[in-house]
């Protein structure tokens, strides 16, 4: 193999990264890194210089507007693949352990959404959920919730945390609720109460008073250590354990590198048909191998064929060799080989399994001899796995190579010598020759400054891209992707920061033929990120970036293609396609002049996707280097609208203001895309969401519809199977069988007539799923009180609510205010009247009297108001004057509203409670009657308040109080009218 | 390596919050468990929305969407009215780079625009003032722009900042370089023309003294930079053609010879290669070159000098060094890149027309040193095949004695035959070789192994048929 004559400029030192490392979210732009004689040995009149990076490159289009799904989604039951090969002896087994935290998190263990396990949430391990800010900073600001895991442990597993003592101690605690007799009280406890009082510092969660009573310390100091089947101090240990090992892998999860989706290309380029290799099933161990056939559209052909495992698959690998596949299928604890003979169409045979007693982290497939392949254990051995001789340890060293990274994760790749292993961990890689392992070996690449790493710079992935170029290497960090030379080690040929913003944990490398440039695609598991890279060189010349990186569509993506769903149903599909990318590959395919670049997505809930890229060969290198925004119509603001508007009415201004309006958007959160149907995404992946900001103006194609569409109703119809864990979790349903004997839940000795009613109802209710509106022969209802006499009270609020009570109020309130004007008019006038007396004889003791009855006035007031009027006292104003929606819910209101209250009747021409005579007539005192003609004017006078009784309020008490006061109501319980809008 | 063991060991005390941490230094924390803090809502908001202007630019430049890119970074602009951060790369840097990765995209944009552009970015910050300045010079120069560039190298190349001109030491340095590099194409270009003179008979005084200049000021430049450690290929190359020019040998030996084997500099393979093309240039003796090429292949036994260093060994009268020339053929036909080789190929099959000439000694002479030894057991199987054939000729015909390849009849699919090889009992070897090749089974130990054991049965019967003499 040639190598490059001239090689870019680079420094070249030693040691420990010298560069400090932070956040650089436009790292990868913007250089051209080094420059190099394009054309050396030729002295022509001018050189021409090449840049390492900023060179242009093919293009390749997407096809659609966003992944599309490739297979139904997956289901638990739904598949219907060829029988599972009984692969029984060797079958992967499950990790049987007391301590595994499925089991401890009912979130995880019951919530089961549609088919799919939902990860693991930080909410249900940190203790309340609260993620610091110092987190970011890269302080821990995270605190576990060891003691709920406990609990759930307890309840969930009683059997297993207390069974020998429970079963001894079973008589002498006593759950009922009849007191002890005294015989019986030596032996026995009562613990209801205790129970009630656990109860209820549960309900006082979070109550800064919260103190435990002084029988909750007793009980628990004196049960603290012998309780327990297994010692508690170990289990909290343990659990603790489990659960800083889960956040672990919650910050970062590292065990699905490398990724569970491989592709098996065809035999020959003209059958067109290569298989799939992908797990599937609720616990992601089902193997299934599906053939597929390219085209414009891939499609697959026949069923797949299964594999049932006893473990989630965490990685599958293969190569092609000779007309033979060989996979590997990676679990925690197992490894297992699969054989694929394309040529004859047989099914697929398992060859062999490992079982490791420390989690496999590497599971590479050799390209180079059949049936071989590299195995790397969490202990930090490296095997060489040849199916014919079995295992052979190469190394073995727990501590990292180059210096001390507490990361047990492990790789090891092949490279163009098939005797020659590289071996990774999160420092960097060595090459070790497995004919002599401990002598021959040499450094290959360091986290340091020979490759000009950040500090904190660690390797993610390494892997070989053999099938570009037989020597070279990439190697991702979590900042940046390297091209390495084997032939040259610890000096990067390529160097690309990624700007991902979560650790590239999947690679495929997409070969170039000569004159062509490599694709390398990288994908991230939580953002779901997709970066198409394209490189050329290696052998005549030297490594040179194509043309700028290229994001792909997410699977989440498609989300606001899809058809709007109910907002329970779009939380769901919005969980689903958010669920974390699990895998990728991709396969070239070449018609003629037609390329184009398949990419095939997994995501942890077990769905496959896929996206065409189209290759622009009619324009191969010029338009790349030009803006894409005339070809893409997506930067065009007219067709950025939601409802895309007639094309070509944007100006220059219009841009302007509507990539303003969109900033604005942007910024409060709360708003963001509004006009699409996938808004409320926003709050779940912020990080996601805010790469796409626009609504994507072109809608899918029809095909891609039909397909969503489809996919769509396969995954509601799984759901709708399993009814039980579609939704959120249901009320938490406690088993009475501890809190009561039988004896207490048996019929009791003298069941009268109504408790058999009751029971009857009960059970029919239960049947039902209904609610218990109210006993039929319930208590007897409270005696009624005794009925008011209307004429006792003859003060205006009282006859108001007479009125009111009666059903006529508001003819009441027309006549009052059809008064106003007159009784305003008179009580003017007898003030005056009296004003004119007073100045008359004014003396000392008149106004003595004067002022005492003021103040008698007011105290009657005060004394009165809040006994006879209990809502807002008085609400004035017409109904006219109020807007028509107001008026509406006014009239609504009144109980019992009859049709006169929709017109109001013209005012009567006097209010005869009013006038002096009939308050005199009515017994009410001179003085009285003075306060209450002011107090009513004033009133009038007063501005616009609300109804007497908001509708809302009243709607809702009638809803959830069946009780003895609706009995009373009964007469205004005639069909309500609804409400035409908001109301109030 | 302190500060790796610092941050790879925390501190006993600080053990039980470390475990918290994550496993790797996250440049983002997952977006899973993001979480906008509320308590200082109102303080971030400004810090908020330059995030998010900022993931809108990011997104629009990997859809390759220039113009709306531009647009968002107009707004993005305003980062910089309340910059007081302390982040490793703050909103000017991106902005420089970000602009730049636009401008050299969107196809609308002059040359005069990115030239005031990068003129604003060069004053926006000091502390990357001659980074901006050697990729503008790299921007002039890709686009053919060597007189512009030369003057902004110069330019740079004076700039003085106090501690920021030390703290800039390697940029600096680069554009030494680069200026050293243009200075030597210029050179380059005056010696063509006065050469192109000298072939007419005219002599010009001025060319040829601008031709010097052009010389001492390219020296002085690469000079400087060769000497420090990293990967100079392509100013290695002009330094030892000046010298050269100027018959200067000895000094351009000395530089070669440092460059390819300073053990600070990285193992280059260029570098030995540079080396042996001055000393084959200068007709040095084979055993310098052999010493070389002895020492690259040692570092890359896949590079294809292997092939001229077989060749060269294999005219060797020395028997140890035509062994090490089969071993060397050996070593670099394993590689997987060397699988469509026909020229190695065929220097193998050359090599067994050696063996079979004179079977036993070779026989003799390997087995004896042990060369069925691990590292290089692919030996054996040339002397396998070479058993075969010489047994073939003489009627033992060990069908058997390559079990594991004589169930593979099948014809080879790729070309690449030798074609020297002629004979029957040649293109027995060919079949077997090729099979070999097809399988890739001297790779496997378990065949070596089986082929060294026969070989040895093979090789007494071979000593005592000798002593017998051919009788038949």
């Amino acid at each position: 193999m040639e190598f490059p004559a001239t090689l870019f400029p680079s420094y070249f030192g030693a040691g420990p990264p010298r560069e400090e490392g932070g956040i650089a979210p436009a790292a990868g732009w913007g250089e051209y890194g080094q420059l190099l004689d394009a054309c050396p040995g030729l002295h022509a009149a001018e050189t021409t210089f090449a840049p390492r990076c900023g060179r242009t490159g093919e293009s390749w289009e997407p096809a659609d507007v966003a992944a599309v799904p490739f297979l139904p989604p997956n289901a638990s039951e739904g598949s219907a693949g060829q029988a599972g090969r009984g692969w029984e002896g060797t079958c992967f087994l499950r990790r049987a352990s007391l301590f595994c935290l499925q089991t401890l998190i009912p979130s995880c263990s019951e919530v089961l959404r549609g088919s799919w396990v939902p990860s693991l949430m930080p909410q249900d391990i940190l203790y309340r959920g609260v993620l610091r800010r110092k987190l970011r900073s890269g302080k821990s600001g995270a605190a576990l919730d060891f003691t709920k895991q406990l609990g759930h442990f307890f309840v969930d597993h009683p059997e297993d945390a207390f069974g020998s003592l429970g079963q001894l101690l079973h008589k002498n605690f006593y759950l009922g609720n009849s007191k002890l007799r005294r015989k019986a009280r030596d032996t026995t406890i009562r613990m209801t109460s205790l129970i009630e009082e656990i109860n209820r510092l549960k309900a006082r969660h979070g109550c800064p008073q919260q103190h435990l009573t002084s029988r909750v310390r007793w009980f628990s100091h004196l049960c603290r250590d012998w309780l327990f089947e297994v010692p508690v101090d170990l289990l909290a240990d343990c659990v603790h354990d489990e659960l800083v090992l889960q956040w672990a892998s919650l910050l970062f999860d590292d065990s699905s590198t490398g990724g569970a989706l491989a592709w098996l290309p065809p035999e020959d380029a003209g059958t067109r048909m290569g298989c799939l290799v992908y797990p599937g099933g609720q616990a992601m161990n089902h193997l299934y191998f599906q053939d597929v056939v390219l085209g414009e559209v891939p499609r697959t052909r026949g069923s797949p064929v299964q594999f049932e495992l006893n473990g989630r698959i965490r990685q599958v690998a293969a190569t092609q060799m000779d007309g033979e596949g060989f996979v590997g299928v990676r679990s925690d604890y197992h490894c297992g080989v699969w054989r694929v003979r394309s040529r004859t169409g047989a099914a697929p045979t398992p060859l062999q399994v490992i079982r490791t007693n420390v989690p496999a982290s590497c599971l590479t497939v050799s390209p180079h001899l059949p049936g071989e392949l590299a195995v790397c254990t969490q202990s930090g051995a490296v095997y060489l796995w040849s199916v014919e001789t079995g295992l052979h340890q190469l190394r073995r060293d727990p501590e990292t190579m180059f210096f001390r990274d507490h990361s047990p994760w492990r790789w090891s790749e092949f490279t163009a010598h098939p005797r020659v292993l590289s071996c990774a961990d999160r420092t960097g890689l060595q090459c070790l020759d497995m004919r002599a392992p401990g002598r021959c070996h040499f450094d290959f690449f360091k986290v340091g400054e020979e490759a000009g790493c950040q500090q904190g710079e660690r390797v993610v992935l390494p892997m070989y891209l053999g099938r570009a170029h037989p020597s070279q290497h990439l190697v991702a960090t979590q900042f940046a992707v390297y091209v390495m030379d084997e032939r040259l080690p610890l000096v990067p040929m390529l160097k690309w920061a990624h700007m991902m913003k979560d650790p590239p944990l999947f690679a495929h490398v997409v070969p170039g033929g000569p004159g062509r440039s490599h694709k390398v695609l990288l994908g991230a598991p939580h953002t779901q990120e997709l970066l198409l890279l394209q490189y050329t060189g290696g052998s005549k010349s030297a490594c040179q970036l194509a043309g700028s990186p290229q994001k792909l569509h997410s699977i989440s993506g498609c989300l606001q293609h899809l058809p709007t769903q109910l907002p329970h149903r779009h939380h769901l599909l919005q969980q689903r396609l958010g669920a974390p990318a699990a895998g990728l590959a991709a396969v070239q395919q070449a018609q003629g002049p037609w390329e184009s670049l398949l990419v095939f997505q997994l995501s942890e809930a077990g769905d496959i996707f896929y996206q065409t890229l189209t290759h622009d060969a009619a324009q191969p290198r010029a338009p790349s280097r030009g803006d894409k925004d005339a070809a893409v119509p997506s930067a065009s603001p007219v067709l950025e609208a939601p409802l895309g508007s007639a094309p070509g009415s944007g100006g220059e201004e219009e841009e302007e203001t509507f990539y303003l309006s969109n900033l604005e958007v942007i910024v409060n959160e709360e708003e963001e895309d509004v006009g699409t149907p996938a808004a409320p995404e926003e709050a779940q992946h912020p990080e996601e969401l805010r790469a796409s900001p626009h609504p994507s103006p072109i809608v899918p194609s029809p095909a891609a519809t039909a397909r969503y569409r489809r996919w769509l109703k396969a995954l509601f119809r799984d759901c709708r199977h399993l009814p039980q864990h579609a939704g959120a979790r249901g009320p938490p349903t406690i088993s009475q069988k501890r809190l009561f004997t039988s004896k207490d839940l048996g019929p009791p000795a003298g069941a009268s007539e109504l408790h058999t009613q009751a029971r009857q109802q009960l059970r029919r209710t239960m049947r039902e799923r209904g609610c218990i509106p109210r006993w039929d022969p319930g208590p007897d209802p409270q005696p009624s009180p005794q009925p008011v006499e209307p004429a006792a009270w003859p003060d205006a609020l009282s006859t108001r609510l007479t009125a009111a009570w009666a059903g006529d109020w508001s003819r009441w309130w027309e006549e009052r205010l059809g008064l106003n004007v007159a009784q305003r008019q008179r009580a003017l006038r007898e003030r005056r009247r009296r004003q004119k007396q007073a100045r008359g004889h004014r003396s000392l003791s008149a106004s003595f009297t004067s002022s005492v009855t003021y103040q008698s006035e007011l105290s009657e007031l005060s004394d009165g108001a809040p006994s006879s009027a209990p809502g807002p006292p008085l609400s004035p104003g017409h109904p006219d004057a109020l807007p028509q929606i107001f008026a509406e819910a006014w009239g609504g209101s009144a109980p019992g509203g009859s049709t006169h209250c929709q017109r109001p009747p013209s005012p009567p021409p006097a209010e005869p409670l009013l006038s002096s005579q009939t308050l005199r007539s009515r017994g009410i005192p001179k003085e009285r009657r003075k306060m209450l003609r002011d107090y009513l004017a004033v009133c009038a006078e007063g501005p616009a308040e609300l109804p007497p009784e908001p509708p809302s309020s009243q709607l809702s008490s009638q809803l959830c109080i069946p009780s003895s006061q609706s009995q009373l109501s009964a007469a205004g319980s005639q069909p309500r009218r609804k409400r035409p809008r908001m109301g109030f | 390596m302190d500060g790796f063991v610092e941050r790879a060991a925390p501190c006993p005390a600080a053990q039980a919050g470390g475990a918290l941490l994550p496993a790797l230094h996250l440049p983002f924390l997952p977006p899973h468990l993001y979480r906008p803090a509320t308590s200082h809502e109102h303080k971030l908001n400004f810090r908020k929305s330059k995030e998010a202007c900022l993931s809108y630019i990011q997104d629009a430049m990997l859809q390759k969407q220039w113009k709306r890119a531009a647009e968002f970074l107009t707004f993005y602009t305003e980062s910089l009215e309340k910059d007081f951060s302390t982040e490793y790369m703050g909103p000017s840097e991106m902005i420089w780079r970000i602009g730049t990765e636009i401008l050299c995209h969107y196809s609308h944009s002059s040359m005069k625009e990115f030239n005031s552009f990068i003129e604003q970015m060069k004053t926006l910050g000091v502390k990357r003032y001659l980074k901006v300045c050697l990729e503008h010079a790299f921007h002039l120069l890709c686009n053919g722009r060597t007189d512009e560039a030369y003057q902004n190298l110069s330019l740079a190349e004076s700039w003085r900042f106090g501690e920021q001109t030390t703290a800039q030491d390697k940029e600096l340095k680069l554009i030494q370089a680069y200026r050293g590099l243009l200075d030597y194409y210029s050179w380059s270009k005056q010696k063509n023309v006065l050469l192109e003179y000298d072939k007419d008979g005219f002599e010009d005084l001025s060319v040829e003294q601008e031709m010097h200049s052009s010389f001492r000021k390219a020296v002085v430049n690469l000079k400087e930079i060769i000497q420090i450690p990293g990967v100079w290929d392509l100013f290695v190359k002009c330094y030892v053609d000046l010298l050269e020019f100027y018959g200067d040998h000895d000094e351009a030996r000395q530089v070669l010879s440092d460059y390819a084997y300073n053990s600070k500099f990285p193992a280059n393979p260029n570098a030995h290669v540079y080396l042996y093309q001055f000393l084959k240039r200068h007709g040095e003796p084979k055993k310098s070159l052999i010493s070389v090429l002895k020492i690259l292949h040692d570092i890359v036994p896949s590079h294809e000098l292997m092939v001229d260093f077989h060749t060269l060994l294999q005219k060797s009268k020395k028997r140890k060094k035509r062994r090490l020339g089969l071993e060397v053929i050996f070593a670099a036909l394993d590689y997987a890149g060397w699988k469509e080789n026909v020229k190695a190929w065929s220097c193998l099959g050359r090599q067994f027309k050696q063996i079979i000439i004179d079977p036993l000694s070779s026989l003799s002479s390997m087995l004896m040193n042990g060369r069925v030894s691990r590292p290089a057991p692919s030996f054996v199987a040339v002397l396998g095949c070479g058993v075969l054939s010489w047994g073939g000729k003489k009627k033992y015909a060990p069908r058997s004695i390559l079990t594991g390849s004589s169930r593979s009849g099948t014809p080879g699919r790729t070309g690449g035959q030798p074609s020297i090889l002629a004979d029957t009992w040649q293109k027995r070897i060919g079949r077997k070789m090729k099979a070999l090749r097809m399988k890739k089974l001297w790779w496997l130990e378990s065949y070596w192994e089986k082929i060294a054991s026969t070989l040895n049965i093979y090789h007494t019967k071979a000593v005592k048929i000798r002593r017998k003499g051919f009788g038949h």
